[in-house]
């Protein structure tokens, strides 16, 4: 964990030279692009960014630490965060509940909505054998565009191809979706190392055969971290949808926070709280390559930049890994 | 011929495989190199064949200093090195990779030259050999049999066996040693790695006995005796583990009716309490399958599975522990433990607790009352894959007994395993079989002769035959290759 951390920060601070590098060249106003960057690193609002958009991020990247931990190498968070911001706008804006029975709905079913989307891939899985990795990629696509479907359809409103909009009163503050994501961190670490069921997933995905020989079902495994990460999933498109997203547009691909989700489990070795932390400093990262476009750097320049941080932070920790 | 002089090797690591080591290969002469597992054995054939550069010491071939910088410079010098599990090139025919081999070595011939002077060979050493069939179709002991041919055709003078009847029936061994007899006819000079005994009185001209990476004693042929070697590998008198007395079977508490499954065709076997069942068979007969129809990770697709007089056909794994199985399977890490979890935990996985709180001081207390049972080097809280093959072996088998099981079924228990393991192990389960029942899946002979109150005999899948003490071995050994 410590060597992590150090490398995460050696990487990170690599690719934060360069991008700052490249930006400057790309504006000619080395002096300010430092200066948003450390705006975005100390300021109310963007600090308020990061926190928001983490949250999808961690809620996918904890669920996925456990699925793989267990060796299912689902990708299917990106699909089920389309859903569960579905349910979410679906039951605030459309159901007709008011108040809380609409809040707690507004939970409540983008969480079954996850988590019964992560079931096809696991029953595609244990019953018929196909990899979930390719099962669950497709998955998202359909979701994407079954989403887009809805939203032309049933889901219109207007002259438009939009949505309603979540009501104000039923919008959630910042601070519930850092609730929820260090509530998710905590419990998902308690059920890997204080439970019968965390010790099923560590035996399985280390060594399934043993699982197995010894009592371990893997179907079982299997179906728990797929409802888990599912679920987990779910919850975190609903808080996306209440705190900041309030409506929907056609989509013409996924926004990426599932796929986000992926890549930090693996850059946290599949540690829940580390998962947190490195998902924070994930959506830091978008937030200030968003900010940069403020200061004049195109759009695709400011990506780039952030997708080299993520680069030399990914090259830093495999490098750490390949030592041990 | 070949004089390896105070050879040392130091590995990256830091071990001292080989500490000043001095060995001389003569010709016409067959040199048994005799350790246990780790002694240095096989890092010093290395040396020898070019596949390792010592650290320190010199080599000398007919007296003139050489420096194999390479496998291939060695062979072309005529040292041959035949490894313990020959790898033989995929997707090429037996003739093909022998051909290469030739090649490689500086002896290339043509295909028909080839496989003219491949069947007079074979005829020669009595083996029979299908120069048309693809290596990778070929069992451990055919790898070696062709292996053992390819020195004749490139014409070496220095021949190294390393552990070659690892995987070999009785009789593929004794043809073997058949071969090494007519090398040492040529003039060839035949080193021979083994930890076995019996073979090393059966073949030997001379024995070097390592231990800890030093030559620890040397015996001419007239002054070869067990006790001597047996004390020099050990350091002190080996103790063999003692076969218990006869006693009388009580209630049957695993049997098998007519299962069918995979390879598995018909069989059926019981074992009572207070017994020791053998299954021998040559590896790849359906034992493996046989241990996973019990463990219930294979279903049975005709006949039943009756543990402690119930039914488990159609039961899983889980339930068959409850009902008193424990398992000791032939692969420890990944199979019989987790690989990344520490000592503790792979003690209580396995317990299967119903639980659903864990509460890790009594996960600790469990795999602390497990080791008891056995002393293991290595805490609770190491990681499991930092402790030796032996001491996982121990931990596995204390793990399996403290469950308290009515049957253990355990295969290859000692496989790969050093003497000293070897007799803790074959002690605690025979002391267990006082309470329970045992099933001894096994590939080595001599070791279910020692411990086994019957013998069952599988053979492509079936149980061909059944066998009370004193057991015929010939007669096994016989149906086994049936």
């Amino acid at each position: 964990m410590e060597q992590r951390l150090g490398g995460v920060l050696a990487g990170g601070a690599l690719g934060f030279a360069l991008a700052v590098t490249i930006a400057s060249l790309a504006t000619g106003r080395p002096l300010e692009i430092v200066e948003n960057l450390i705006w975005v690193y100390t300021s109310p609002a963007p600090l308020v960014n990061t926190v928001l958009l983490s949250v999808p991020i961690a809620m996918a990247a904890i669920g996925l630490s456990l699925s793989y931990r267990a060796r299912f190498i689902t990708i299917g968070a990106e699909g089920q965060i389309v859903l569960g911001s579905v349910a979410a706008l679906w039951a605030t804006a459309y159901s007709g509940l008011e108040g809380s029975a609409a809040l707690a709905l507004a939970l409540l079913l983008p969480a079954l909505s996850g988590a019964l989307y992560a079931l096809i891939p696991f029953l595609l899985r244990a019953y018929a054998g196909a990899s979930e990795v390719l099962t669950s990629l497709m998955l998202n696509l359909v979701a994407v565009y079954v989403t887009n479907y809805l939203i032309a359809t049933y889901l219109r409103e207007g002259a438009f191809v939009m949505t309603r909009i979540v009501p104000p009163e039923l919008r959630a503050e910042w601070y519930l979706g850092l609730v929820m994501i260090v509530a998710a961190a905590l419990s998902a670490h308690l059920l890997l190392t204080r439970t019968r069921w965390g010790l099923a997933i560590e035996v399985y995905g280390r060594a399934p055969k043993a699982a197995e020989t010894y009592g371990y079902s893997a179907r079982q495994v299997m179906l728990l971290v797929s409802l888990l990460s599912g679920g987990l999933a779910g919850l975190g498109g609903a808080v996306a949808m209440l705190s900041f997203q309030h409506s929907l547009t056609p989509m013409s691909f996924p926004p990426g926070y599932g796929y986000a989700g992926a890549l930090v489990a693996w850059l946290s070795s599949n540690n829940p709280l580390a998962a947190l932390f490195a998902s924070l400093f994930f959506s830091s990262l978008m937030v200030f390559g968003r900010s940069l476009q403020a200061v004049g750097v195109p759009l695709s320049y400011a990506l780039a930049a952030q997708a080299l941080i993520v680069l030399f932070t990914l090259i830093a920790v495999a490098r750490e890994r390949q030592w041990q | 011929m070949l004089l390896l002089e105070r050879v040392t090797v130091v590995y990256p690591n830091g071990l001292k495989a080989n500490d000043e080591v001095t060995v001389e290969i003569r010709g016409g002469e067959i040199l048994a190199l005799l350790g246990e597992n780790g002694a240095g054995k096989t890092t010093l054939a290395k040396v020898a064949a070019g596949l390792l550069r010592p650290t320190a010491g010199s080599i000398f071939l007919d007296g003139e200093e050489v420096r194999f910088e390479s496998y291939l410079q060695a062979l072309r010098r005529g040292i041959y090195y035949v490894s313990q599990e020959p790898q033989l090139i995929e997707g090429l025919t037996v003739l093909e990779d022998v051909g290469l081999t030739l090649e490689l070595g500086g002896r290339g011939r043509s295909r028909g030259e080839l496989r003219r002077e491949l069947a007079r060979l074979s005829a020669k050493v009595g083996l029979r050999l299908e120069p048309e069939a693809l290596c990778e179709d070929l069992s451990a002991g055919e790898r070696q049999r062709v292996e053992a041919l390819k020195p004749f055709l490139l014409g070496s003078r220095i021949v190294i066996f390393d552990e070659p009847t690892t995987h070999m029936s009785p009789l593929e061994a004794r043809a073997l040693g058949e071969i090494m007899r007519e090398m040492r006819r040529e003039g060839k000079g035949i080193v021979f790695i083994t930890h076995k005994m019996k073979e090393v009185l059966e073949l030997a001209d001379r024995v070097v006995v390592m231990r800890r990476g030093r030559v620890v004693g040397e015996l001419e042929r007239s002054r070869i005796d067990e006790a001597r070697l047996l004390e020099m590998m050990f350091g002190e008198v080996g103790r063999a583990a003692k076969s218990k007395g006869m006693r009388e079977p009580g209630e049957v508490l695993l049997e098998l009716r007519d299962v069918s499954a995979a390879k598995l065709r018909r069989v059926s076997l019981r074992v009572s309490r207070g017994e020791v069942v053998g299954v021998a068979g040559v590896a790849g007969n359906g034992q493996r399958e046989l241990f996973e129809v019990i463990a219930g990770l294979r279903r049975a697709e005709k006949g039943k599975v009756l543990l402690g007089g119930s039914d488990v056909t159609s039961k899983g794994p889980g339930e068959r522990a409850r009902l008193g199985l424990s398992l000791v399977p032939e692969d420890r890490l990944g199979w019989a433990l987790v690989p990344g979890l520490d000592v503790a935990t792979n003690v209580y996985f396995a317990l299967n607790h119903k639980r659903f709180f864990l509460d890790w001081r009594e996960v600790r207390r469990a795999a602390e009352s497990a080791l008891s049972l056995v002393p293991i080097v290595g805490s609770p809280s190491s990681r499991v894959e930092s402790l030796s093959g032996g001491n996982m072996q121990r931990l596995v088998l204390a793990r399996e007994l403290f469950r308290e099981p009515k049957v253990l079924v355990a295969m290859n228990p000692t496989a790969g395993l050093d003497h000293a393991t070897t007799v803790t192990v074959r002690e605690m389960i025979v002391k267990y079989s006082e309470r329970g029942g045992v099933l001894l899946i096994s590939e080595d002979l001599d070791e279910l002769a020692e411990m086994a109150d019957r013998i069952y005999v599988m053979s492509r899948g079936s149980i061909v035959g059944e066998h009370a003490k004193p057991f015929d071995l010939e007669k096994i050994a016989e149906q086994m290759v049936s």
